[in-house]
């Protein structure tokens, strides 16, 4: 097996874990799982029942859809380590270097250089995989799950790359065109009976997150797009009668405030995230060029802060693809750099009440940035207990996107023991 | 050393008051009363957690994170007493196992359910007080008043 020269430079997991002996083994292994990718063994797609565990499907954001192994169908969308952290995964060739997920001695395992650092499971399948709506839709392509999350993804398509303006780090558009994804627009019918047939399953699922691609169409920039959103939100909420509001999430495109009290005023969502995906003006120019032709870097974080006084304290935040930032050829040139510039210009948000959280940027081959290879573990370490650290410092609760909301941000992981 | 199986019982007697002690990140002591704490057939302990916003579950986390120790008290009706020294095995907060025990609680109690915590124990003592008296008179030959050692008129 060959591995790229400068994998072969890093230190090993546990050499780079030794450096910060206070930080949490388990999310370390998470981040660095992300970071690597996995492969499955013939051992262990043996042993992988299709009828417990859930398995890639047609979801636009099924992990595996334009992963870096093209060629992987059919393996589990994500593990879940001992301690209940979730790892959304990334099939990854061997010539790559990741982990494995192996068989061995009754039970699944990472596996790093032969040997096992720690055992896994798979998330298990829900009950509504596999039924139709009475419109007959398969409910699984439109509402996926996570272990305690529902997922919706009501369309597959970003406007953004009509004008070749999507994110850098994004193969969502070229992966559905290459594989030919294409689903019709999801119905608020089709909405209210998956998560009602979800919902039948007793202790399975905590919150309902929502997102898709950004929308420009309407009156005022993606009015069509909140549109959308609220006729959804409108049909799930007939879910929770007498409800103001419920524990959901929605990702969308920076709406103006008024948009925003629309939003809040017209449905039950109670948390809301809109995601700058890299916190630098000059990089996001660089990295997102349709947010900032239709929002712009300093306008969007307006609208982060402005959502605070709508939402609530705690109840707003916005994703960084974590160590984007690092990207050649604008990128920050080091990795001291690139964590001091974030973590001081992600302060400048929670201070003011916006949470931020980072996922582990995994270079997708569909994607302009595929031949890029994300930062290394030490670097995702101290960029996830920074912003654990901000976090603590203002108080700020980010309990809508945290390890069981969610499960994929290191950094909010790191609060169940906080 | 008595063995998990030797206290089976008593452990998963309803009538049994079990104690689960833990430290924070910061050190601090803490101990919660779990009376769904039982041996599974593995012959680990196995409590419910209720409360997500609990100190006992946030130093649970910690304590599997950090591969701190975990110590169990058990007093049953009949005045034996066991504390039990094991690691947190894992946290369960999904799937099947942990939505039946889900299901158990907010029938029986109203609650939600945080995780199903599994511990290894590691060691166990018996801490009954005429045995830890008897053994103490073996053992430590000063530890006594001398007032005992005078016959009785």
């Amino acid at each position: 097996m060959t591995t790229s020269p400068s994998r072969r430079q890093e230190p090993p997991f546990e050499a780079a874990l030794a450096q910060h002996p206070a930080f949490p083994r388990f999310i370390a292994l998470k981040i660095d799982v992300q970071r690597r990718g996995v492969h499955y063994t013939p051992e262990a797609l043996r042993h992988i029942d299709g009828s417990v565990y859930q398995l890639i499907g047609d979801n636009v954001f099924f992990a595996a859809l334009g992963a870096r192994d093209q060629t992987t169908r059919q393996v589990p969308e994500a593990l879940i380590l001992r301690d209940g952290t979730t790892v959304l995964t990334d099939p990854t060739p061997l010539e790559q270097n990741p982990y494995l997920v192996d068989y061995r001695d009754g039970h699944f395992a990472l596996v790093d250089g032969g040997r096992e650092v720690e055992e896994v499971d798979f998330w298990e399948k829900p009950d509504y995989y596999g039924q139709l709506t009475s419109q007959g839709t398969p409910m699984d392509s439109i509402v996926f799950a996570r272990p305690q999350r529902l997922n919706i993804t009501p369309t597959a398509y970003c406007h953004f790359w009509k004008d070749d303006q999507g994110c850098k780090y994004c193969d969502l558009v070229p992966h559905i065109q290459k594989d030919g994804v294409i689903k019709k627009k999801l119905s608020p019918k089709d909405a209210y009976e998956s998560v009602r047939e979800a919902l039948k399953q007793k202790g399975r699922f905590t919150t309902i997150c929502m997102t898709m691609g950004s929308d420009v169409k309407g009156k005022i920039p993606f009015d069509a797009e909140l549109d959308y959103y609220i006729d959804i939100l409108q049909a799930i909420g007939e879910n929770f009668p007498g409800r103001k509001k419920f524990p959901c999430q929605i990702i969308t495109t920076a709406f103006d405030a008024g948009q925003l009290q629309r939003l809040y005023d017209q449905t039950g969502v109670s948390s809301w995230t809109s995601d700058l995906e890299v916190l630098n003006e000059e990089l996001f120019k660089w990295i997102c060029p349709g947010k900032e032709k239709w929002v712009g870097y300093r306008e969007w974080k307006k609208r982060l802060v402005d959502a605070v006084d709508i939402f609530g304290r705690g109840q707003v935040n916005s994703g960084i693809v974590g160590g984007v930032e690092l990207a050649r050829p604008h990128g920050f040139a080091t990795e001291e750099e690139a964590l001091k510039r974030t973590l001081a210009e992600a302060e400048t948000l929670i201070s003011q009440g916006v949470a931020v959280v980072y996922i582990v940027w995994v270079p997708r081959p569909l994607s302009y940035f595929k031949d890029q290879q994300n930062a290394s573990l030490d670097y995702y370490i101290r960029l996830a207990a920074g912003l654990r650290d901000l976090t603590d410092k203002y108080q700020l609760p980010i309990d809508f996107d945290d390890y069981r909301r969610c499960g994929n941000h290191p950094n909010t992981d790191l609060l169940r023991a906080a | 050393m008595p063995a998990i199986e030797d206290i089976r019982d008593i452990i998963n007697d309803p009538q049994t008051v079990k104690v689960v002690g833990t430290v924070s990140p910061a050190g601090q002591p803490h101990t919660a009363v779990k009376q769904s704490l039982t041996v599974n057939d593995q012959g680990e302990l196995e409590y419910l957690e209720l409360f997500e916003s609990s100190e006992s579950y946030r130093n649970i986390t910690s304590g599997l994170w950090r591969d701190l120790p975990v110590s169990v008290t058990v007093l049953s009706a009949r005045g034996e007493a066991y504390n039990i020294t094991g690691r947190t095995r894992r946290i369960l907060v999904a799937g099947r196992k942990y939505e039946e025990r889900y299901r158990e609680v907010l029938e029986k109690h109203g609650y939600d359910l945080a995780a199903v915590v599994t511990i290894s124990p590691q060691a166990i003592s018996d801490e009954s007080p005429r045995r830890k008296f008897e053994e103490q008179e073996r053992d430590r030959f000063f530890f006594k008043h001398l007032d005992r050692l005078v016959p009785v008129a």
